[in-house]
C-alpha cells in the first residue's frame, strides 16, 4: 500500500460516511491549538521563574542604611508569604510601621519574634521590637485583595515603597 | 472571589485547556493519565472552594457548574459552529484501507492506536481491513471494517 506521507496539503478524500467533517474547521483548531501549546509553554516558564509568585523574578530586596526587607513583588490571592526584615536597632528599639491600606489588603497572620509592643497609629500599625544590635523579623502574611497595591512600610523612619501585584 | 465567577472562571479554563491539549490529551487512559487527572481534580477542588467548605459554598459551585452547562448545551443546540468549536468535530483518519497521514499527525494518532482500536472492537489484524476509522469528538477511534 502507497501512502503519501509528505506535503503540507491536508488529505481530503470523498467518503460515503455521513459525517460532519468540517476539515476547515479542524485545519483552523489545529492551528489554534498550536498557537496555545506556545503559550502555554511560555506562562510555564513565566511561573518557573516566578512571573506568578514565589521565585527569582518575584523577589525583591530594598536596602535602605543596613535595613533591609524582602518580599514577593508578585503573588497570589490567600496565598501566604513571608516579608523577612532585617533592621538595626535605633535606641534599643526596631520600629516598623505598616499603613493601613497594606492591613486591609493583606491578613497578617503571624509575625516571629513577637513584638514588645503594638499600637495603632492613624489606622496604621507600629510594631515595637526591643533588640541589641540587629533584629530579624518575619511577617508571614496572606494578600486579601487582587491586583497591584503599593505601600510603604517605615523600618525606623526609613520607608520602604513596597510594590506587589496579586494574582487571583 | 465570589463563587459563582469562581466557578466560571475554572469551568472556562478547563474548556480552553482541554480543547487546546487536544482529543487524545486524556482519551486513552492509562494508569499514570488516571492519577494524573486524580491530581487535576483537586487542585480545581482547591481552587474552586478556596477557604469556603459551607454547604451553602458547595450549592452555589455545584449549581453554576451545571447552569453553565445547561447554557453552554442550550447554545449549542441553536449553534452547531458553537457546538464544533467546544466540543470538537470527528476526523476521518483511515480512508478505505489508507491511513491519512497529516491528519494522523495534527491529532496525535499514529498507526499503532488506529490498529488497536481495531483488534480491540473487531479482531482486525491489518490497515487494509479497515475501511474507515474515524476519531471521535471523545477522542477514541471508530473503527469501519469492510
Amino acid at each position: 500500500m502507497k501512502t503519501n506521507r509528505t506535503g503540507h496539503e491536508i488529505e481530503r478524500p470523498k467518503t460515503s460516511l455521513e459525517i460532519d467533517e468540517d476539515i476547515n474547521l479542524h485545519v483552523k483548531g489545529w492551528i489554534i491549538q498550536r498557537v496555545g501549546w506556545f503559550i502555554i509553554l511560555i506562562l510555564l516558564v513565566c511561573a518557573a521563574i516566578g512571573l506568578f509568585g514565589t521565585g527569582v523574578l518575584s523577589e525583591k530586596t530594598l536596602i535602605k542604611e543596613g535595613s533591609v526587607i524582602t518580599y514577593e513583588q508578585f503573588n497570589r490571592r490567600e496565598n501566604e508569604t513571608h516579608v523577612e526584615i532585617v533592621a538595626r536597632e535605633v535606641s534599643g528599639n526596631v520600629l516598623i510601621h505598616l499603613p493601613h491600606g497594606y492591613l486591609q489588603s493583606h491578613d497578617l497572620k503571624k509575625i516571629t519574634p513577637e513584638p514588645a509592643e503594638y499600637k495603632s497609629v492613624n489606622g496604621s500599625l507600629l510594631l515595637v521590637f526591643p533588640t541589641e544590635q540587629q533584629a530579624f523579623i518575619t511577617l508571614d502574611i496572606e494578600p486579601k485583595e487582587v491586583g497591584q497595591m503599593n505601600n510603604i512600610i517605615t523600618i525606623n523612619q526609613l520607608d520602604f515603597g513596597i510594590n506587589e501585584f496579586i494574582f487571583p | 472571589m465570589n463563587p459563582v465567577l469562581r466557578g466560571l472562571a475554572i469551568y472556562l479554563f478547563l474548556l480552553l485547556l482541554f480543547r487546546i491539549m487536544g482529543k487524545r490529551s486524556l482519551s486513552e487512559a492509562t494508569t499514570f493519565d488516571f492519577v494524573l487527572l486524580l491530581i487535576i481534580s483537586e487542585v480545581t477542588q482547591q481552587a474552586l472552594l478556596g477557604h469556603d467548605y459551607s454547604i451553602t459554598g458547595a450549592f452555589i459551585l455545584i449549581i453554576t457548574l451545571i447552569s453553565i452547562d445547561l447554557i453552554f448545551s442550550l447554545i449549542k443546540e441553536n449553534s452547531s459552529f458553537f457546538g464544533k468549536v467546544t466540543e470538537g468535530i470527528p476526523l476521518i483518519i483511515v480512508d478505505e484501507g489508507k491511513p491519512l497521514f497529516k491528519r494522523m499527525k495534527k491529532c496525535k494518532v499514529d498507526e499503532a492506536d488506529i490498529l488497536e482500536a481495531a483488534r480491540l472492537n473487531f479482531g482486525l489484524q491489518k490497515m487494509k481491513d479497515i475501511k474507515y476509522a474515524i476519531l471521535e469528538k471523545n477522542g477514541t477511534i471508530t473503527i469501519v471494517p469492510y
